[in-house]
């Protein structure tokens, strides 16, 4: 497996004169790659991008060794590579679940009928839905077409996942159960997930980007983010003055992200949570010493 | 049901194998259906990788959905079986079905209803349409799983062209049958094969850039345009003259070259990118 899975080399998206991506260079290996940021951030535009939804205004994008950016064929040979699920997926009501995955199956180039039905039922295994096989999606609650719609992704060996906001619905057990499905997948190629969930990002990246405005302002691993908060997570009696933000945290103390510490309290280990906001709230320029783009990279900073 | 004998181990080894002929076979069968313990030993001696497969197969066969029967009839005369899970799933197809139904039904009613000056008219306004406006129906702009499909390898041009023949193959029938059992008919019977399969490919190509409502609208107007501007002038046979027959063919060949042109360059009719 070659280490650059995914690249996007000068990539911008334009909606008419809102540039919702501004030029980014990134390049993708093996492993789980979480994009956190606001909403509004570009997440998704990138995602849409890389899945080959819609082409860039300008920049070139490579999935599996294929230019999507280049020619009809290479934009197919791309799409064999990879797996995309979309925020929202409205799933036809009428449908069973398993004709709707036997539909993506086909899409995905899955001729033979009985392969392909055996890989209906694997993934609808993998999401726990097993016993759903012939109901209608109209018979289906929320969570559970939500992870209707992940199965899809599943399918397959593809070099690279995209999913846009996977855990959104599932409960904590399903999404302790998908972690463990996406991290085996990493091994062998690389899961791009855009998420709310911090904890998603901790508990299963090996990497973490963070867009804001359409601009990377964070590109590293989890403990270098979390590592950007050393020192500045305090827990006491009372809100630091001029503190990022505070909140009053479960057993009664106030804990505050910044600012002149108030009496009494305490240095606490920073999370990712805190990271991000402290990153989300910064405006220096790159105080990174790492490079520019790539995994094991780190920066803090307005992009390009 | 307790019975007074049981299987041997040597006879259960070799039923578990598949080595038994058939009528011992039978026996050994009838044998464990009405005896529990022996049903027991059975299955446990069955290979595992067997028993899976077997699992495996009842589990796909019980969820497999049916195909509808057109489909069905379909694959008989040749469909693949691929192609006919792509039509199963376009729910949007139902749409065209409809239309051309209800389109026919119209299509007869009104045309004997008016004045047998406006007959002829009415005729070359509607027969062209419908099979235009037939494949813009096919083509649902809020396709619900779009997003999902066009990050697939699936061709994007084998989807237009299934739901276009399928349209079509709605559609054609219902006009032809009008043309030749309507008595307003006359001369155009087929003077309007011409004008509907480019009317079909520029609503096609219209459908690379708009919703399947704009483009069937846009391609209505045009051609009401075109037959209102003739019956003014008095001119409706001219429609079927060598000169307007290869205007009619030139247009069809320039919408099928913008057609292709946008569909290799990341748009197909439906908004597929």
């Amino acid at each position: 497996m070659s280490d650059r899975i995914a690249v996007l080399d000068g990539v911008t998206k334009s909606y008419g004169s809102a540039e919702a991506l501004h030029p980014t260079d990134l390049e993708f290996g093996s492993g789980v790659i979480g994009l956190l940021g606001p909403n509004g951030a570009g997440k998704s535009t990138m995602l849409r991008l890389l899945a080959t939804a819609m082409p860039p205004t300008a920049g070139r994008i490579v999935v599996g060794g294929h230019e999507v950016t280049g020619s009809v064929s290479e934009r197919t040979a791309a799409r064999r590579r990879l797996s995309y699920l979309p925020q929202e997926v409205g799933i036809p009501r009428r449908m069973t679940t398993f004709a709707f995955l036997d539909y993506i199956a086909v899409l995905k180039e899955w001729k033979d009928r009985e392969a392909r039905h055996r890989e209906v039922i694997r993934v609808l295994g993998l999401v726990n839905l097993e016993d759903r096989r012939t109901k209608r999606v109209s018979a289906l609650s929320g969570g559970q077409r939500r992870r209707l719609a992940l199965a899809q992704a599943l399918m397959g060996d593809p070099d690279l996942i995209i999913l846009d906001e996977p855990t959104t619905g599932l409960d904590p057990e399903q999404r302790a159960s998908l972690r463990g499905i996406l991290s085996s997948y990493s091994e062998r190629g690389s899961v791009l997930l855009a998420t709310h969930q911090t904890e998603d990002v901790s508990a299963l990246c090996d990497r973490v980007i963070i867009l804001d405005e359409g601009r990377i302002r964070f590109d590293g691993t989890v403990p270098d983010l979390v590592a950007l908060a050393d020192g500045q997570v305090w827990v006491g009696a009372e809100a630091n003055s001029g503190a990022l933000s505070s909140w009053r945290t479960g057993n009664g103390e106030i804990r505050s992200l910044g600012g002149v510490p108030a009496p009494g309290s305490r240095l606490a280990d920073p999370a990712v949570e805190d990271a991000y906001l402290l990153v989300r709230n910064t405006t220096d320029a790159d105080t990174s010493a790492a490079g520019s783009t790539g995994a094991g990279a780190s920066r803090i900073g307005e992009g390009r | 049901m307790a019975t007074g004998w049981h299987l041997s181990p040597e006879l259960l080894g070799r039923y578990a194998a598949g080595t038994l002929d058939l009528g011992p076979q039978a026996a050994v069968e009838a044998h464990i259906i009405v005896c529990p313990d022996c049903l027991g030993l059975a299955s446990a001696a069955a290979p595992r990788d067997t028993l899976d497969q077997v699992w495996q197969g009842v589990v796909t066969a019980t969820a497999r959905p049916t195909m509808p029967w057109p489909l069905r009839f379909l694959q008989r005369l040749g469909l693949a079986e691929t192609d006919a899970v792509i039509l199963r799933a376009s729910s949007s197809l139902y749409r065209p079905w409809l239309l051309s139904v209800v389109g026919a039904f119209v299509f007869g009613v009104a045309g004997s209803m008016l004045p047998a000056a406006e007959q002829r008219a009415f005729y070359l306004l509607i027969a062209p349409l419908l099979p235009a406006i037939t494949v813009a129906a096919a083509y649902d702009s809020t396709d619900p799983i779009r997003e999902l499909a066009v990050a697939t390898p699936y061709s994007k041009l084998r989807i237009a062209l299934l739901r276009t023949v399928f349209a079509v193959a709605v559609a054609l029938p219902v006009v032809l049958v009008g043309g030749l059992v309507l008595p307003f008919v006359g001369a155009e019977a087929f003077a309007w094969l011409l004008p509907a399969l480019t009317l079909t490919l520029l609503a096609l190509t219209l459908l690379t850039w708009w919703t399947a409502t704009a483009a069937a609208g846009t391609v209505a107007a045009v051609w009401l345009l075109v037959v209102v501007l003739l019956r003014t002038a008095d001119q409706l046979a001219a429609v079927d003259t060598p000169v307007a027959q290869l205007a009619f063919a030139t247009a069809a060949l320039l919408a099928l070259a913008v057609l292709t042109i946008r569909i290799t360059s990341y748009h197909a009719p439906g908004g597929y990118t």
